[in-house]
């Protein structure tokens, strides 16, 4: 990160017994939007509400463009908060919910006005002014927990899970007008999810945290291509972990041993011992046997035991000895069906391996000592 | 709701209350169910509430409790059963203020005999029709002086309001007169007196320097005025218990007290707490019967009863009564002389209230103290 | 008619409560109902109806007590003291039950247990056994008086009580856990992010408090200020007991026109007022008591 505008350094936070948070550093580039992705309890709201000032790590600092402040005041940070369930002050009028930061910094009543009204027109509720939060839809008071959040043009926006009482639907609609909005205003965007679609669509970076401590920092595409640990490689979306061997074959390629099959990898990098090997679901090419297929070398023979049809894609289970595949398949015109003896084929660039043990990378571990004995 | 108290018995008089009020002219009964039943009330309802009293041959003497009670049971009401065995006296110890004997009287339904009150109230609700005239075949109205008795009552005992003070605080100069009473000066401390006007104004004009003689009739206005001088350092009380405490407590160092409550708080504070009779203002206890009482013949038997020389200056030794019976002060034993406010010597030394002024003037007089309280 | 809507009403509180299926003609539970109406109307509505009739017909019928008592200085005194005293109590009632209710709101289960006895208590000891105690603690050779003196910090005892300062003090303590429990109720319905949320969005302490807390809380106040009100029009013991005879209230000045002056007349004009302006109240605020127990609309 050349710019440093928002730094946690070392943040450890317990409540009693329990870790929330585990000496977690991160970096914050001004204007991105970042992701904060985790299960429950793995200390990502922890995290915001430090962010926020709402509450005080034990340990570590939080820095704002170089300035120390883990111990500021709420209210002297100016960041925006949008909280789970929105936190829409339920006597106050939409127009007043978004004039309330405004008003309590006592600005003139005339850019009050103008700045209120700029940010209805932001978010599409003029229609709504004068409602009391509780009649409005779901939709609608998200989108009034936003434009209350930016109305006072905040350095930062932290946004707490905030699709999470939406339904399905709804969800995709604001997951793109939240996207668009962050474009529009420019301001840097902090996102609290369990949802790991959500921060695929949505962030520019993914900081996946798990029982306190960050597992991965990536953008979207290298998470979801090379999760650096089993955790996240299992949390981003459907996965495959076999356990295999790696080992490098006489030209220096690299290929695995896995329930007596070799399959070849697409990376060149030396790589040797026990491993989990990844391979996404879409990534495995699937023919009936007795049709004419090409790359026959590294196919492996199986049997489907289940299919799953999803609409645009359907999900079938592919038993190969004692372990089972999920394969992904994108508009078969005929599907196999339970019980089709089927060949596996994967993408040899699609595939990724993490040493057994979750604490080192497979680019650390190329040069480890024992490879090079 | 603990702190509202509702009184049951006030009820059940109403329909008589109005006939009577209204001298039966204006308001028929048949007027006055409509008027009920408009208010969503029902008319069998309105003789509810059985008598508490069960039998013909039963005396019920209402009394305020206390000390009274014993004294009285002891006294009085053995030796009434032992002249009248057949009857049996029970007592009410709820306090017969006027307005439960009105509210009695006016419901028809009776359930007291013969209540311990004073002469000014056999006079005011004599005159209201509350009350029975005395039955001069059973009480011998002579045994007390003229002026100690009514149409609707006999002078039953003494007692007076008494300036009674803290011994050990003024020593060797302890308050004499009202006059004194009212020097916040020179006599430091608080001042109890009773949230009643009955003795009040007298006390207050012979403060205000007004002879003995030309009290009545009372100069309301003046006295009111003099009891404003003190109000702020006066705790106005409404029972007697109470300004008992107030002096045993040190809070109040001179209160206007009953004789008889008084003596009762010397006794209790070993003579800490003392009082004397100068400048008392004597009142007269007189036993009501009530009009319409279920057993009228055997209240003024026991009226008559207490009228004997012998249980008088017992009552005298109990409580403190003083004896009205001329011939019951020639069997008072000499100490207790002292503390019988119906001596000679004390009555010469007090000032014997006008029952008849009070009858006259006492409704709108208590209005006007208790304004000048709550202002 | 009083009667058949009175039943009606029972019924259906009767079979709200046990969801006992209607019957035809008179079922035992409407017998029950119908009995505790009777009682209520042989209780309640006859001797009140009684009081308001009386309150037309003595001494002459007509309205004239109404004239008269409306030019009556003594009841204007009176009243006004009422109304004085009752102001005062209700307001330092709801200040401090207010703040008793913050506290039981933020405190821990265990502490808001405690705290919670300490206000329901009060309630099971007798109005009389209270004053009396009050008395012992503050009149000048009391408790804390002797305290004060003792440590220098008076030379003279201080009358605490027996004076109007003792009659509000008395009746504020009264008073005190009717005001904290509709509070209390309503704050724990409060979300209790909304005042951090205020202060992420640049509010501070005071700020959030005056401009979130406070107004989402405004329903528990009001029903406490609805209840408070209309119970310290009637008080009777406490103004007669703390006030050294010098705080007449209206309950007391009744209760003396009834028992020793025998002005019924006042006494009942003054009663249906009394009851008039308490039905007032009740009719137009009892939707505020609704409120303190009603559920969050979402």
């Amino acid at each position: 990160m050349s710019s440093s505008f928002l730094t946690i350094d070392s943040i450890c936070k317990r409540y009693g017994l329990l870790r929330a948070l585990e000496a977690v550093s991160l970096d914050v580039t001004q204007g991105e939007f970042l992701t904060l992705l985790g299960p429950s309890g793995s200390g990502k709201s922890t995290l915001l509400a430090i962010l926020a000032g709402f509450a005080e790590p034990d340990q570590g600092i939080v820095r704002l463009n170089g300035r120390d402040i883990t111990r500021l005041a709420p209210e002297a940070r100016r960041f925006g908060v949008v909280p789970q369930g929105y936190g829409l002050f339920p006597h106050l009028t939409v127009y007043e919910n978004i004039a309330f930061p405004l008003r309590v910094r006592r600005s003139r009543s005339a850019s009050i006005n103008g700045r209120v009204r700029q940010v209805m027109e932001l978010l599409q509720i003029g229609s709504v002014k004068s409602r009391l939060p509780r009649e409005l839809s779901g939709g609608q008071q998200q989108r009034v927990a936003l434009a209350r959040a930016l109305s006072f043009e905040p350095d930062l926006l932290l946004l707490d899970e905030p699709m999470s009482a939406l339904d399905a639907l709804l969800r995709r609609d604001l997951q793109a007008e939240l996207v668009r909005l962050h474009r529009q205003v420019g301001t840097t965007f902090v996102y609290v999810t369990h949802d790991q679609q959500e921060a695929l669509a949505l962030s520019d970076r993914i900081v996946v945290l798990n029982h306190g401590r960050i597992e991965q920092i990536g953008t979207p595409r290298s998470i979801y291509a090379q999760p650096a640990t089993r955790f996240v490689a299992n949390f981003l979306g459907k996965n495959n972990l076999l356990q295999a061997t790696a080992a490098i074959g006489p030209l220096g390629r690299l290929h695995f041993h896995w329930n007596g099959h070799r399959i070849a990898a697409g990376v060149t990098a030396p790589f040797e011992g026990p491993c989990s090997l990844t391979i996404r679901p879409e990534a495995i090419v699937l023919t009936k046997v007795g049709h004419s297929s090409q790359g026959t070398k590294d196919r492996i023979l199986g049997t489907v035991v289940n299919h799953t049809f999803h609409g645009a894609s359907a999900d079938v289970i592919v038993a190969v000895g004692h372990e089972s595949l999920t394969v992904t398949l994108t508009a078969a015109a005929s599907p196999p069906v339970p019980g089709d003896e089927v060949w596996l084929a994967f993408d040899a660039e699609r595939l990724w391996c993490l040493p057994e043990a979750d604490t080192i990378s497979p680019a650390a571990s190329a040069t480890s000592p024992e490879l090079a004995a | 709701m603990s702190d509202f108290t509702y009184d049951t018995g006030y009820m059940q008089h109403l329909e008589q209350s109005v006939r009577r009020e209204t001298q039966g002219k204006t308001v028929h009964r048949r007027r006055f169910l409509q008027v009920l039943s408009a208010l969503g009330v029902s008319i069998g309802s309105l003789s509810f509430l059985p008598s508490a009293r069960a039998q013909q041959s039963e005396l019920v003497v209402a009394n305020w409790g206390g000390d009274a009670l014993p004294a009285q049971r002891d006294i009085l009401a053995a030796e009434f059963v032992k002249r009248y065995p057949q009857i049996h006296v029970a007592f009410d110890t709820t306090g017969p203020t006027p307005g439960k004997i009105k509210a009695l009287v006016e419901s028809d339904n009776v359930s007291w005999d013969v209540a311990d009150r004073n002469l000014l109230s056999a006079l005011e609700l004599g005159r209201q029709g509350l009350l029975e005239k005395v039955d001069e075949s059973i009480v011998d109205i002579n045994a007390v002086p003229s002026q100690f008795r009514t149409e609707w009552g006999v002078g039953s005992y003494f007692f007076s309001f008494v300036i009674t003070y803290d011994a050990v605080r003024f020593g060797s100069t302890p308050p004499r007169t009202w006059k004194d009473f009212w020097d916040l000066q020179t006599f430091k401390g608080k001042r109890a007196l009773r949230n009643n006007v009955e003795g009040v104004l007298e006390s207050a004009l012979l403060a205000d320097g007004v002879a003995p003689d030309k009290l009545y009739p009372l100069n309301v206005n003046r006295g009111l005025d003099k009891v404003r001088q003190i109000k702020a350092e006066t705790i106005f009380y409404s029972n007697t218990s109470e300004a008992q405490q107030l002096l045993r407590s040190g809070e109040v160092s001179i209160g206007s007290l009953w004789s008889t409550r008084a003596q009762g708080v010397k006794e209790d504070t070993k003579g800490r707490i003392d009082y004397h009779f100068n400048e008392g203002i004597l009142l007269i206890a007189a036993w009501n019967v009530l009009k319409g009482a279920k057993n009228v013949k055997d209240a003024w038997r026991w009226v008559a009863l207490s009228q004997d020389p012998y249980l008088q200056v017992a009552l005298l030794k109990k409580l403190g009564w003083g004896p009205i019976n001329p011939a019951a002060n020639k069997l008072v034993p000499a100490e207790l002389q002292a503390q019988n406010p119906g001596s000679p010597e004390n009555i010469a030394r007090q000032i014997v209230v006008d029952a008849e002024w009070y009858a006259r003037n006492y409704f709108e007089v208590q209005n006007r103290y208790l304004d000048v309280l709550a202002a | 008619m009083i009667l058949p809507s009175a039943i009606a009403l029972g019924r259906e509180f009767a079979g709200a409560r046990f969801q006992i299926a209607p019957v035809r003609g008179l079922s035992v539970q409407d017998g029950l109902v119908i009995g505790s109406v009777l009682v209520l109307i042989a209780c309640y509505l006859l001797p009140l109806g009684a009081v308001v009739a009386l309150s037309f017909l003595v001494p002459v019928p007509g309205i004239g007590n109404y004239w008269s008592i409306f030019q009556n200085a003594t009841v204007h005194a009176v009243v006004g003291k009422t109304l004085w005293i009752s102001s005062l109590t209700v307001g330092l009632t709801l200040l401090l039950g207010y703040i008793t209710a913050y506290a039981l709101v933020q405190a821990g289960p265990v502490a808001r247990k405690l705290m919670l006895a300490g206000v329901l208590l009060p309630l099971w000891i007798s109005v009389l056994v209270r004053n009396y105690a009050w008395i012992a603690l503050l009149s000048p050779g009391g408790i804390v008086n002797s305290i004060l003196i003792r440590w220098g910090w008076l030379d003279q005892p201080v009358s605490l009580v027996r004076n109007s300062f003792g009659v509000v003090l008395g009746m504020v303590h009264y008073m005190l856990p009717y005001a904290i429990l509709p509070i209390y109720a309503q704050m724990a319905r409060i979300d209790s992010t909304l005042p951090h949320l205020a202060r992420s969005l640049g509010a501070s302490p005071r700020q959030a408090f005056i401009r979130v807390f406070l107004p989402l809380s405004r329903p528990g106040l009001a029903a406490a200020a609805f209840l408070t009100s209309i119970m310290s029009l009637g008080f009777y013991l406490t103004p007669a007991m703390l006030g050294g005879g010098k705080t007449v209230m209206v309950a007391e000045f009744i209760s003396i026109q009834v028992t020793e002056t025998l002005r019924w007349d006042i006494a009942t004009t003054l009663s249906t007022l009394l009851l008039l302006v308490t039905g007032a109240l009740v009719w137009r605020f009892s939707h505020l008591l609704e409120l303190a127990t009603a559920k969050p609309k979402t």
